[in-house]
Formats: C-alpha cells, structure tokens, sequence
C-alpha cells in the first residue's frame, strides 16, 4: 500500500506531465526544500538534514578562521539546491568579489553597508523582499557606530530578523566575531564556531586553503538544546574540515 | 469602385460634457463636493469658467468675474484652470477611445472613432456607445456619446447632449429638433441664417444649398447639407500615442514630501487608469517637479517588472523622495511612464516563487536609499586589474534565476577579507622575500611566504604598479601584503578568511 509520500510524489507526476503537454511548464517541477544541507555530513545529521529554512544560524571564530570561505561556500550550496537566489549583506565592506566562486556570482546579492546597523536594516529588507534561499550577514570587524557614537546591537534587531526569516522561509546566517556580545546569542537555532587550522600550500608555493576546526556549540531542535561536538569533512574545497 | 462587402462608414463621437470641469475633478476628485468655481486666470478678474454642483445652487454661474461670484458664495474655494492638467485630460479621452477602436482623431474636447464592425464585439451599436461613454468615465472624462453616417452629423448629435445611435438615412430626422448653434456651425454664419429668419436644423434643411451658398458662400452650403444628413466628412485618423504623461501645476509651494505623495498619488492614479485602458503597463517612470526658483528636479524610478500598482509606485517615489529630497519648494509636478506589455504570469505549481519583482523593488530602492545606489547589485570581475577597484552589477533576480537555472561547476576558492582602505606596514624583505611583518593589525615573523604576483597598468592615466604577497605568519595568521612600486609602501590588502 503506497504511502502518503508516494502518493503525492504520484500526483505531483502526473501534474507535470499534464501540464508540460499542454505547453505550460517552464521547467521540471521541483520540491521546495525545507533544509538547506551544509555539505559536512556529520553536521547536517545534527543539524536535522542541514540549516533550516526560517531560522537564524550562527557562524562564529577567531579571525583567519575561514568564516568568510565558509559562508560563500554555503551560500553556493542553498542557492543549488534551492534554486533560488542568495544574498552577502557585507558589514564590514569586506568581501573580495574576486573571490566569490563564479557560478556563485550571478546568482548573489550583494550589499557593502558601512556598519552593523546598516547591514542589519538591508538585511531585514532583502529578507522581507522573499524569494531568497539564504541570506548572510557578515559582521567580522564591521562598525557599529550611529552616527559618531558606538551603540550596542540591541536584541530588537536580531528578533525582527529571525521574524522575517521566519515569515519569508530564508535561512539566515550571521557570521560574527568570537563571542561577540552583539551577537545574536540564544535566538540561533544553531551556533558554529569556527577555529583556524594550518594552511595548505600547493606544491609548497601557492596558497590552496586552509583548514577549519568546526564545532556546534549549541543546537536547538524543537525544545531540545545541545551542546556537542560535530565533525566536519576533508573535500577539495578551499576550506578544509576536520574533526573539532 | 467600392468592395460592396465593405461595411457603412460609421462613426462614433464622444464629446466631454465640461472639459474644464471634468479636467479640475480628475485632479481634484474632491472638488465635485465642494464649493468650488473655476477660473480662467488668477485675482479678482478672472472669469468663471466652471463651478461645482453646491456652488451652482448657491447661485455662482459661469461668465461671472471671481470677486463677483466670492460676494455670491463666502465659502467658495477658488481654482485656475491648469492648461497641463486639460491637455492630460485630452490624452486620457484618446486612450479611452483607443481602448475600442484603432481609428480614433482628437479635435479639442471631443474623439472621433471608427465604428464600422462593431456588432461582432457589442452585438449592437448602442452596446458600443455605452462602452464607450464607460470608458471615457473611467479615466475622468465623462462624455455623451453619438453615432451616425457622418462626421459632424455625430459631433452636432453628441454636442446637443443626446445619447443617440442614428441608423443609416435616419440622419435628418435626428438632427431636425437642433437648433443652429447645437449644428455646431460658425456664430457668424448663425447670425446671419437668424437675421433671414431660419432658427433651426429643420428650417435650414428646406433651404437650396445653391441659394444659399450664392448668398452667404459656400460654408452655408455645406450647413445645408449638414442639416440634411448628407454631411460624409471622413474621419482623419491620428498616430497612436505611446506618450504616457500626466502633470500638474500646484497653486501653493510644497516643501515637504507627505503632501507631495499625495499629491502626485492622483497623477499616479490617472496615468494608471491610461495604461490599463490600452492593456499596457510600465517598468520605468520619470518624475519631475518643477523647483520654486524656476529649473526642475527629475528623477528615475524602475520596478523589478511591469505593475499598474499604484501602492508600489509610490512606495517607490518615496524611497527616492526619502534618499534626495527636493533643493527647493515644488511647485508642479510630471510623471511620464514608458509603455510595456503586462507581466505575463506563468509560475510552476512546485518552483520556488523567487523574490516578487514589485517587493523586490521596494527593498532594492529602500536599500539604495541607505547605502548608495553603486554599492548594492551582483559581484563582477572589474574591468582593471588596478588595486581596490570594485565593480557590481544591477541585481534582477529574472537574471539571477536564469543564471540558477544554468550548470555552472562549483569551483570553491579561499576568500579574502579585504581591508578598505589598505592599513598600513612595515615590513622586513630579505632575500627575496618577506621575513617579519609590524602593523596596527597583525604582527610576526613569517613562516611561508608565495609571491609576489605582480600587477601594473593604466600608464596613460592613473598608472599603479603593485607587488603582492601571501603570507603565513608563525601563529598560522594568513595575510596578503602588498608593496607599491610608485610610492615604495607595504600594507596590508587582506586577511585570507
């Protein structure tokens, strides 16, 4: 006996069939996924199948700890799984555009706020546009001066952004300094620390990568919350993991 | 030789019933519930040209001076006639028309449109006029409606406030009960037809045209024959407009942007309802305000794809207005709309909606707003290899789909954390390469060092010649340092992250 998934799987079949007959589908139908999956197996097992769409994620370390590579890398994964587009909210005007990968670069948005709060307030307005798979907001170093004065980063603006991705289903991910109290602290889902390995040099001339020690601090699922170690992978990625 | 398939020549005529009037209220919507008289020049001398329902019940008429109807009426509220508001107006009586026929031709405050083969659409001819007179209601311009065989047979008809469809040799009889200046003849020539005792459209139909024309020329003969129904002036179709422009002339200076919103709200209004009787709709508008001391402000608003909302619009204008205000007080204002075809909507039940172009807008404008127009789009390769250079693209997430939806490989690189501006360094270079780096930022002895990549260019304007190196502290720290060859300075370009 089919199950229910079956069944609507069936349906769903038959739908695009009917309709790419009579001339209208645009392109095979695809399933909108309700997780975007890192690509650490390990961490996406922890994580429930990998970053939840609607919720706030964090990324944080010391520098050099390869948070930056990371996120791109992330936001190049959401946006192929998701079909959708992604966007890098810079609040440090830090982002190299050589850098981003290239099938990355048509496909991402990109903002170079002048500080925290700026990048903050574009944040909660390319979230609320809906239509975005993930969108980073990268905080390393950024200012967070109004005005002429340094101000906190209140609790207010990380609520409004977890209500946003919330109500607009986008994964949000705030890459910040190493305990930063401006952080968006208990309103993640999930808290990553990121920890700087030894770089790898190609044939012992060329820069190639560098490794990363990646652990979940804090994992919230459902009203359970954990604090585990979590392991990573060894790709050809930039950014090398390993075990934390 | 005529094809005897051919249709009759049918034309249809919709006449504004009080062009001032109707310019003022489709404006000022709310001036029909006022007290309200229009004038044809501003101070005491002006002439009333129009006034409204409760300012006719206080006895203001038209041909009164402006003090004299004041004295009439305390409360009455005072309007000039705008010459830019009455030409939009005439703009909008041509879409309404165009809206139901290809073949129209404007004359002053009336539109003349082709009526042959209407009955496949409207099944009959007064089917048709009703769409018509709908029409012309619909973009502020309401109007009384004829049909008939000939040009000025229909214009005389609808000018003499009648709603009529006059059937093919049925022209004479319609026509009987007019009187001369409903004819819409020449005053002159009026008078002249009183002074030899014809009075009306019948009287002057028993008249010899030859006669006549022997007497008072040959423009009598040609009244004759208008009062005979035998008028077959043709219609001269004119070029289609694709000029969607509305504008006004306020009678107060605005300073601030609430009050202009809401003022340009109705001009965004009219100009959508113009749109949506040719089926068009619009991606990009100009706006312009006319400045206090003379010269105007313009500026460019673009929606992620073609709307008639005019909510998102304004929205739009006010991110704009938010993030450059005026230099001066306004005094008038424009909006022209370039034409599109409708956004044909056709999403997959399953695909992922993307972000709604009208939304998208308004966050891209309100972004733009808060950080500059240049730093907000895709990431491009610039087109130098000159340090600093930064280059982006307009974000449209059409083209960030499109780009999804094709295979590109993933090819992942380590990303540089560029400091804007470069901080500054000194360095110790020994033996080809760099031994020790001091700086505000990062400090130590270097453990591994690949460089220099070296780049130089633009000699014939801004030259830049600059070695850079990647460096790997002892506490594993990775950092691009640069040297430039034209000033003999290191810094610090970045910090692999």
């Amino acid at each position: 006996m089919a199950t229910d998934a079956a069944r609507i799987d069936l349906a769903r079949r038959a739908l695009e069939e009917a309709t790419r007959a009579a001339g209208l589908a645009r392109k095979p139908a695809e399933r909108v996924e309700r997780t975007v999956p890192t690509g650490i197996d390990s961490l996406d097992q922890s994580l429930g199948g990998g970053f939840a769409r609607g919720a706030l994620y964090a990324l944080s370390g010391e520098p050099g700890s390869g948070r930056a590579s990371l996120a791109l890398e992330w936001l190049l994964r959401a946006t192929e799984r998701a079909r959708e587009p992604v966007a890098f909210i810079d609040g440090a005007d830090a982002l190299d555009a050589e850098g981003v990968p290239e099938a990355l670069r048509e496909r991402l948005l990109w903002v170079r706020a002048r500080s925290a709060f700026e990048a903050l307030s574009c944040a909660e307005h390319v979230i609320d546009a809906g239509g975005f798979a993930m969108v980073c907001l990268y905080l390393v170093h950024a200012k967070v001066t109004r005005g002429e004065h340094e101000r906190p980063i209140g609790a207010g603006h990380w609520t409004r952004i977890v209500q946003r991705a919330e109500a607009s289903q986008c994964v949000a991910l705030a890459v910040t300094d190493l305990d930063d109290p401006r952080g968006p602290g208990s309103l993640t889902r999930a808290t990553l620390h990121a920890r700087r390995g030894v770089a790898q040099w190609d044939r012992g001339s060329v820069l190639d990568g560098v490794e990363v020690e990646l652990s979940l601090s804090r994992n919230r699922r459902g009203s359970l919350v954990t604090h585990a170690e979590h392991g990573a992978r060894r790709s050809h990625s930039a950014v090398a993991l390993r075990v934390a | 030789m005529s094809d005897a398939r051919e249709p009759p020549v049918r034309i249809a005529c919709a006449t504004v019933l009080d062009p001032s009037w109707s310019a003022l209220v489709r404006r000022e919507p709310a001036a029909a519930e006022q007290c309200v008289a229009l004038v044809d020049q501003d101070g005491a001398r002006g002439v009333v040209l129009a006034a409204s329902p409760s300012a006719l019940r206080a006895g203001v008429r038209r041909g009164q001076r402006a003090h004299r109807a004041r004295s009439i009426a305390g409360s009455l509220t005072i309007r000039v006639e705008d010459p830019h508001a009455r030409a939009s107006a005439r703009e909008a009586l041509c879409d309404a028309a165009l809206s139901l026929s290809p073949t129209i031709e404007l004359d002053a405050d009336r539109v003349f449109l082709d009526a042959r083969g209407v009955r496949g659409r409207f099944e009959t001819e007064e089917g048709f006029a009703a769409a018509l007179a709908r029409a012309c209601e619909k973009v502020g311009q309401p109007s009384r409606v004829a049909i008939a065989r000939g040009r000025l047979t229909a214009a005389a008809l609808s000018c003499a406030a009648l709603d009529v469809v006059v059937p093919e040799g049925g022209e004479r009889a319609a026509l009987a009960a007019l009187s001369l200046a409903q004819l819409g003849l020449d005053p002159k020539l009026v008078r002249s037809l009183d002074s030899l005792g014809v009075h009306s459209a019948s009287a002057l139909a028993r008249i010899e045209p030859a006669l006549l024309a022997a007497r008072l020329g040959e423009h009598a003969a040609r009244a004759v024959r208008l009062a005979r129904g035998e008028d077959r002036t043709p219609l001269i179709a004119m070029a289609r407009s694709e000029r969607f422009e509305e504008r006004c002339s306020f009678e107060w200076e605005i300073i601030e942007s609430e009050p202009l919103l809401f003022l340009c709200k109705r001009l965004f209004d009219n100009a959508m309802a113009r749109l949506a009787c040719r089926s068009l709709s619009s991606r990009h508008a100009r706006v312009s305000f006319a400045l206090r001391e003379g010269g105007a402000h313009e500026r460019a608003i673009a929606v992620g794809a073609p709307t008639r909302d005019v909510a998102v619009w304004l929205r739009l204008l006010r991110a704009s207005l938010d993030a450059a205000p005026p230099p001066d007080a306004v005094v008038g204002a424009r909006v022209e709309f370039d034409p599109c075809a409708p956004r044909a909507v056709q999403l997959g039940l399953f695909d992922p909606p993307g972000p709604a172009p009208e939304r998208w807008s308004l966050a891209l404008a309100r972004i733009e707003a808060m950080v500059g127009a240049d730093r907000v789009g895709m990431p491009c390769a610039p087109a130098t290899h000159a340090p600093g250079e930064v280059r982006l693209a307009p974000f449209d997430p059409a083209h960030a789909q499109r780009a999804i939806d094709r295979a590109v490989p993933a090819r992942f690189a380590l990303a540089l954390h560029v400091f804007r501006p470069a901080r500054p360094a000194r360095v110790r270079y020994e033996h080809g390469a760099i031994q020790a780096i001091v700086s505000e930022y990062a400090s130590g002895r270097v453990a591994r060092c690949a460089g220099p990549y070296r780049r130089a260019g633009q000699w014939w304007s801004e030259p830049f010649a600059q070695d850079s190196w990647d460096v790997a502290l002892e506490d594993q720290t990775l950092l691009r340092v640069a040297y430039d060859g034209r000033t003999g300075e290191w810094s610090l370009e970045g910090r692999y992250e």
